[in-house]
Parts: C-alpha cells; structure tokens; sequence
C-alpha cells in the first residue's frame, strides 16, 4: 500500500491538532452557554427540549459520516487510491459512536415527550439499523487478517450498505404507518424559532470541529500503522 | 442557578443526555489520542534500534 | 453448469442435510409457537405469519457458510472456476442448489403447517406467495455476503449481523399478506446486487 498524501499534507494534519482541539473547546463552551442559559424553553416541551442541541447536531453527524464512508468507498473503487480507504475507515467509529449519541439522547428525550423510553418510531428504528450497518462494517474489516484484501472487501460492504439505506428507510416508514398512528411519534413544532436556531448552531459547529479533530488524529493512525507495516515488511 | 440546575424539573432527562453525549466524545478522544501516541513510540522505537 | 449442479445438489444432500432434516426443522420452529403462547386460535393465526419468516431466516442464515466456504478452504473454488470461464454461471448454480436444500422443503410443508395453525385457503396462498419471492431474495442477499466473508474468521455471527439489516425490508413487507408485488421487486434488485458483488468477491478471494 503506497500512500498518495504528500510529507507536506500530513504536516498539516498534525499542525492542526492543537488548534483543532482548543477551537473545539471554545466552540462547546459557547454552545453549552446558549443551549442551556441563553435559549428560551420550549413553550410545549419546556427545558427538556434542550436536549435537541446535543440530539440533532449527533444525527446529522452519523448520517454525513455514513455518506462520507460511502463515498469515499465509491472514489476508492474509480481510482484506487488507498487514501479514500483510510478516510473510510477512519470515518466509520466516528459515525458508529454519533449513531450511538443520537440513539441515546433520543432515548432520553423521548421519556419526557412521549412518556416512553422508546417507541418503535421509523427514525429510530431506522437509526437502529443504521448502527448495525457500521458495527457490520468495522466487524468485517477486524476480521479479515489480510489488511489489502479486507479494504477491498468492506469498500463493497459500504457500497452495499449505502444502497439499502433508503430501501430500509422506506419499507420501515411504510411498516410505521402500518403499525402506529402517526400522530404519537411525530414532534410537535417542525419550524424553529430563531432563538433556538443560535444555539443549534453553534453546536453543531462544536460538534463538527470535534469530528474533524478526531478524525485527523485517526488519518495520523492509520498512516502510522501503514509506517510500520511497511517497516516490518522490509526487514 | 438554582433554575440551571432543576432544568424545570427536566434535570435528570437533559443532566443525563448532556453527560452522556460529553463522557462518550472525550472517552472517544481519549482513546485514539492514546492509540495515536502508543503508534508513534513504536515507531520511535524502531527508528531507534535502526540507528 | 448442469454438471455443477449436479455436483453441488449431490454434496448438499449426502453430507449434511437431507429435505427430511430441513423440513423437520421448520416444523419445529413452528411446533414451539403453541408452548410458548398457549392455545389461542386468532393469536396463533396472527404469530405463525411472522414466526415462520424467522424460521425462513435462520434456515438460510445459519447454513449460508456452506454455500462457497467449502469449496474455497479445501480448494475445490479454484478448479470450478477455472473449469467454467463464467463466475455467474457458478453463482447462479449456487443460487438454485441453496434454495432447493434450504428452502424448498418450507414449501413442500408449508401446507401442513397452515393446516395446524388454522390459516384459510386465501391467506395460504397470499403467505406462498410472499415466502417464495422473500426466500429468493434472502438467498441472493445471503450468497453475496458469503463470497464477500470468505477470507474472514468463521464466526456465524458476524455474518448474522452484517445480514439481518440487509433481511429487514423482506421481513416487513413478507408479514404483510397483500405485498408480494414489492418483495418481487426487492428480490429482483437483490438479484442484480447480489450478481455484481459475489462475483467481485469471488474474484478477490482466488486470485
């Protein structure tokens, strides 16, 4: 495996790392500061809908990453570049654990709205399964020792993975109304007010610039790990 | 304060959803900064020995 | 690819399983549903529709490891595919020898079971119906992620997981009496995937 990003890229990479981290720091300082102190309540839900700031900006997230993982799966497969491989796998925990978040904030935001821990709503349903596509991917990938093999392997599974995404979305929004009213599961107000536009904002931004972060430092190991393979392969 | 705390009396539903989402990103963090570290003493390691 | 299928038929049925051994195991499935719920004619009626696409779906998973892992560790792969230039012959020969073993005989029950578990004529077929196109589906699913698996550990159940979100659309539409129309599409979409991508990890593997 020859890496294509140049020394110079890589340096970059880890330059960024420390500005990344106080950024990121800075950015939840503000978003903790208006999610909690400077947004109004909800005039239905109350506080409790302040767990959105934190909810939506982690569904977002862990839908992009799957897009991301994709993606890069699709350009790995036009070009061959194992670049696209790395940024898939380094993109894949990321996704998995934003999965996770937004499953359990959801759980805990659904208690207070819907009186329930859980309801087999579509989005959660589907979220649930979007899990097990990255737990499926990052398994296959563990499991085949062959490491040249196994990107070429869980490239397909991703692709595969991204085709069924709409598929299960809609056989599980159709099973939904098949199985439920709808009128239980769906939220109460679509449209945001600006005031509680700000915060999501500036959460979602925190969110990202701790994404991107963890990200570089992923690319970093995988490109060690691609160091020292090499160097153990030449002795 | 006391009001920042009570949440309206939704405290344990946003205290718990916040703890969570913030324990799980820096546990995240935490682990592949370790990772990351454990990689470059390796390869310190051999560059050493070469030397 | 008749001779291959032959030789994969022939392998199936004097190794491991016979019709005899599948069809049992169905019934059995089944036969746990009154112990588990009592009695209940309407209940029964209502919980066969969906036990017996659990009984579907882990015959078809739990022997998937013998569509091509067989063949590829004692290297027979190798020569079958250098015996027939054409990888989708092969596949397709695995499709058919992996329903009639695993599937068929579900079919040939089927009409026992619906008996016991008191389902009228109508709904019998419309259940026909729908578990024969959801099981060509499952099976086309179940053999490309074979051919995609077979350098990884032997470990059901990772294969288990990276299947049953594949399984989730043709179990909800299957329970559903009147959408066979759906899993014939779903199926024929799977077909195309499944082709494609068995062949490209087959591909992977014998090179």
């Amino acid at each position: 495996m020859n890496l294509r990003l140049t020394n110079k890229q890589i340096n970059i990479i880890e330059k960024a790392n420390p500005f990344l981290i106080v950024s990121t720091i800075v950015a939840f300082t503000f978003g903790l500061y208006f999610s909690l102190l400077q947004s109004p309540p909800d005039y239905i839900q109350g506080d409790s809908m302040r767990i959105m700031y934190i909810h939506v900006p982690s569904a977002w997230f862990a839908l992009m990453a799957y897009t991301i993982l994709a993606g890069s799966s699709v350009l790995w497969f036009i070009t061959r570049n194992p670049i696209f491989s790395i940024i898939a796998r380094s993109i894949a925990q990321i996704g998995m654990i934003f999965t996770l978040i937004s499953l359990v904030t959801g759980s805990i935001w659904g208690k207070p709205t819907w009186g329930v821990w859980w309801v087999w709503d579509a989005r959660l349903t589907s979220m649930l399964l979007l899990f097990f596509l990255y737990l499926a991917y990052i398994f296959l990938w563990k499991s085949i020792t062959n490491k040249d093999l196994a990107s070429k392997i869980s490239a397909a599974l991703a692709i595969v993975g991204f085709v069924n995404i709409p598929i299960i979305k809609f056989s599980v929004d159709w099973w939904n109304t098949l199985h439920q009213p709808a009128t239980i599961s769906k939220l109460s107000s679509p449209s945001i007010d600006i005031s509680m536009m700000i915060p999501l904002f500036i959460m979602t931004l925190a969110t990202f610039l701790f994404l991107v972060t963890v990200f570089f430092i992923r690319l970093r190991i995988e490109i060690l790990d691609n160091k020292i393979l090499r160097i153990r392969e030449v002795k | 304060m006391n009001e920042l705390i009570s949440m309206g009396g939704y405290a344990p539903f946003i205290w718990s959803a916040y703890g969570f989402f913030f324990i799980t990103i820096i546990t995240l963090f935490i682990i592949n900064f370790l990772r990351l570290k454990k990689r470059e003493e390796v390869l310190n390691k051999i560059n050493n020995n070469r030397d | 690819m008749l001779a291959l299928l032959k030789r994969d038929l022939y392998l199936a049925l004097y190794s491991s399983s016979s019709f005899f051994y599948t069809s049992s195991f169905f019934v059995l499935v089944l036969i746990i549903l009154p112990f588990l719920f009592g009695t209940n004619n309407v209940q029964l009626q209502v919980l066969f529709k969906g036990i017996i696409w659990i009984g579907l779906s882990l015959s078809i998973l739990l022997t998937m490891e013998r569509i091509f892992n067989a063949d590829y560790e004692d290297g027979n792969l190798d020569i079958i595919i250098q015996r027939y230039p054409s990888l989708e012959t092969i596949i397709i020969s695995k499709y058919i020898t992996h329903w009639l073993v695993y599937c068929l005989p579900l079919f040939i029950i089927l009409p026992i079971l619906s008996f016991l578990f008191y389902v009228s004529l109508d709904n019998f077929f419309l259940i026909f119906l729908n578990l024969f196109f959801g099981s060509l589906g499952m099976v086309f699913i179940v053999t490309f992620v074979s051919a995609l698996t077979l350098g990884a550990k032997r470990t059901i159940f990772l294969k288990a997981i990276i299947v049953i979100p594949l399984f989730v659309p043709f179990l909800i539409f299957g329970t559903n009496l009147e959408s066979w129309p759906i899993l014939l599409a779903l199926s024929m979409m799977s077909f195309v995937l499944s082709i494609y991508v068995s062949a490209y990890g087959l591909r992977l593997y014998v090179e």
